[in-house]
């Protein structure tokens, strides 16, 4: 494992998209610390910011205080990356493959525009969480995603395939303009869950607060799918949610753009 | 060679290369699983005139099944792989697709695939939905009760159909209990079927007949109303003889489906069951060839 340890809080945001595990391999803890890293505009290296000790190059550790850390593990293909303490924007965007774990909390966009593998936030994520870069026509398009705590605003928005799992409550518009793929929600789901969604699921275990008025109530179903999605949540670690997807209330949408997906919520 | 004073005649059950399947349908009960997994395998015995060959592997408890419920295995074979996926589209569509409570899983891994869901998805009259889930993708079909859930394709493998063993007895009554041990026994092997009614067949066939239009005709030789009056293979105290019909997802399948069929076979025959044989065409047209003595030893 290769162990880089942030000598202290960066005065600005620090983009660390340099720090991959198949762009760190053969190197030593020196040849790492001369690698370029750039705060704001000005140029520095690894070193000016991380001690490092170099190991397996499959697997990075990152400690300190990292919440000024943006893209950790962006355009990741294989390997690991673990985090101890929180992080900043765009986690793991564009990520192909590997798995990243943080056990704090994630800022805005992570998974945003996610291609592949798994990441696991032990706390919260911020806003975005799984969506779409800006203008982008689909967000997240294949991948795991869960999260212990609470996700903010536009969880899921445009999701085009792929798994979203959110312990606990999520913010408004949570799955809003989903192409397909599914979102499990522990909690309660805020205003206008699937607002725009064409196809795909968004499960909200703990309810839904406002629906839009483009979704309609197809009555409470016991569905064999449910069963293969609660055993696949439960592969991942998570039987106590598992446990509580069973029959649930359908409510098909959104009907506003024609749409075929589905909310579906505790009844 | 005998097996507990029953001769095993010195030869061969000639098996052909086939293309096989295991399809996984479960239900809310055993029973109704069992409803749709014994229709879809209806009127399969025989490649000739069924286009596919089907049985029921096996009962699997729920903790065996992809959605936790109970579920039983059924294997299929066919021709080629082309053949297999449109008897299996026909087959699900009709068998387990109308039957209350089923879904229907794939039972192999591998490469090579025929289509389930995304053959049958159409019936949703475009309000199917695909779920990718685990990695492998299913489809969800509305129905009257509900939901059809079907996986998206089922991975084919290279498999072996057409081993036998031919049951030769003293009287009819004898001949069959012994052929009823035999079947139970195989059906305790896994991955091998035996796909005639109860999986015996009273109508053991040779290639050809007088006839232009029929390929296959009754196996005179083994018929004990023809002793005399053909060229018999049958000693004069044979009363009956009955066929048991084996299609395997291996060479291996088969070969242990013919021993464990053998050896219950002539447990406790007490003199009542004479000979096993087996049907072969000479050793010329089939790739697979399980010598009844070596499959003992």
């Amino acid at each position: 494992m290769i162990r880089l340890t942030l000598k202290e809080e960066p005065p600005l945001r620090l983009s660390a998209e340099a720090l991959l595990p198949e762009r760190l391999a053969g190197r030593s803890a020196g040849e790492i610390e001369r690698l370029p890293l750039a705060v704001g505009r000005t140029g520095g290296a690894v070193g000016d910011w991380f001690r490092v000790v170099a190991g397996d190059t499959a697997a990075i550790e990152i400690e300190g205080p990292c919440h000024r850390l943006d893209r950790i593990g962006a355009g990741m293909d294989a390997g690991s990356i673990t985090v101890r303490g929180d992080t900043g924007a765009y986690l793991g965007l564009g990520m192909r493959g590997g798995s990243i774990a943080v056990e704090g909390s994630a800022g805005f966009g992570a998974a945003a525009d996610l291609r592949g593998g798994t990441m696991r936030i032990a706390g919260n994520a911020g806003d975005g969480l799984g969506g779409a870069l800006p203008g982008a026509a689909a967000g997240m398009r294949d991948g795991t995603v869960i999260v212990g705590g609470k996700a903010g605003a536009a969880a899921g928005a445009r999701l085009r395939r792929g798994l979203i799992v959110i312990a606990g409550d999520v913010g408004a518009g949570c799955g809003a303009e989903m192409i397909a793929g599914t979102v499990i929600v522990g909690g309660a789901a805020g205003a206008y869950a699937g607002a725009a969604m064409r196809r795909g699921s968004v499960l909200a275990l703990g309810g839904a607060e406002r629906l839009g008025s483009g979704f309609v109530d197809c009555g409470v179903h016991d569905l064999v799918f449910l069963r293969l999605l609660a055993r696949h949540v439960a592969a991942l670690g998570l039987d106590a949610l598992a446990r509580r997807i069973g029959p649930l209330r359908r409510f098909a949408g959104d009907a506003a753009v024609s749409g075929r997906g589905e909310l579906l919520v505790a009844p | 060679m005998m097996l507990d004073g029953v001769a095993i005649d010195d030869t061969f059950a000639e098996a052909f290369g086939m293309t096989g399947t295991r399809l996984v349908i479960t239900a809310d009960s055993a029973a109704w699983a069992r409803h749709a997994a014994e229709s879809m395998t209806g009127f399969a015995t025989s490649i000739i005139a069924c286009g596919v060959e089907a049985g029921i592997e096996g009962e699997l408890a729920p903790g065996d099944t992809p959605d936790g419920r109970p579920g039983i295995a059924v294997l299929l074979f066919g021709m080629s792989a082309d053949a297999l996926g449109k008897a299996v589209r026909d087959r699900i569509g009709q068998c387990v697709l109308t039957c209350p409570g089923t879904a229907c899983f794939a039972g192999l891994d591998g490469e090579k695939r025929v289509p389930l869901g995304r053959a049958l998805r159409y019936f949703g009259d475009g309000r199917q939905a695909a779920k990718r889930i685990g990695g492998k993708r299913y489809w969800r079909i509305p129905v009257m009760e509900g939901e059809f859930l079907c996986e998206d394709q089922a991975p084919v493998q290279d498999s072996v159909g057409g081993g036998n063993l031919l049951l030769l007895g003293r009287s009819r009554p004898a001949v069959l209990a012994a052929t009823e041990r035999a079947v139970a026994a195989m059906r305790r092997v896994p991955g091998a079927i035996m796909p005639f009614p109860g999986g015996i067949a009273r109508s053991g066939s040779k290639l050809g007949s007088r006839y232009k239009f029929l390929i296959a005709s009754t196996n005179d030789a083994f018929c004990p109303t023809l002793k005399g009056v053909v060229d018999s293979a049958l000693d004069a105290d044979i009363a009956a003889v009955l066929e048991i019909v084996i299609d395997g997802l291996s060479e291996q399948a088969v070969g242990d489906a013919m021993a464990a069929g053998m050896r219950a076979a002539c447990a406790g025959a007490a003199g009542e069951l004479a000979r096993i044989s087996a049907g072969n065409y000479g050793g010329k047209l089939g790739a697979f060839k399980f010598s009844l003595r070596d499959l003992l030893r």
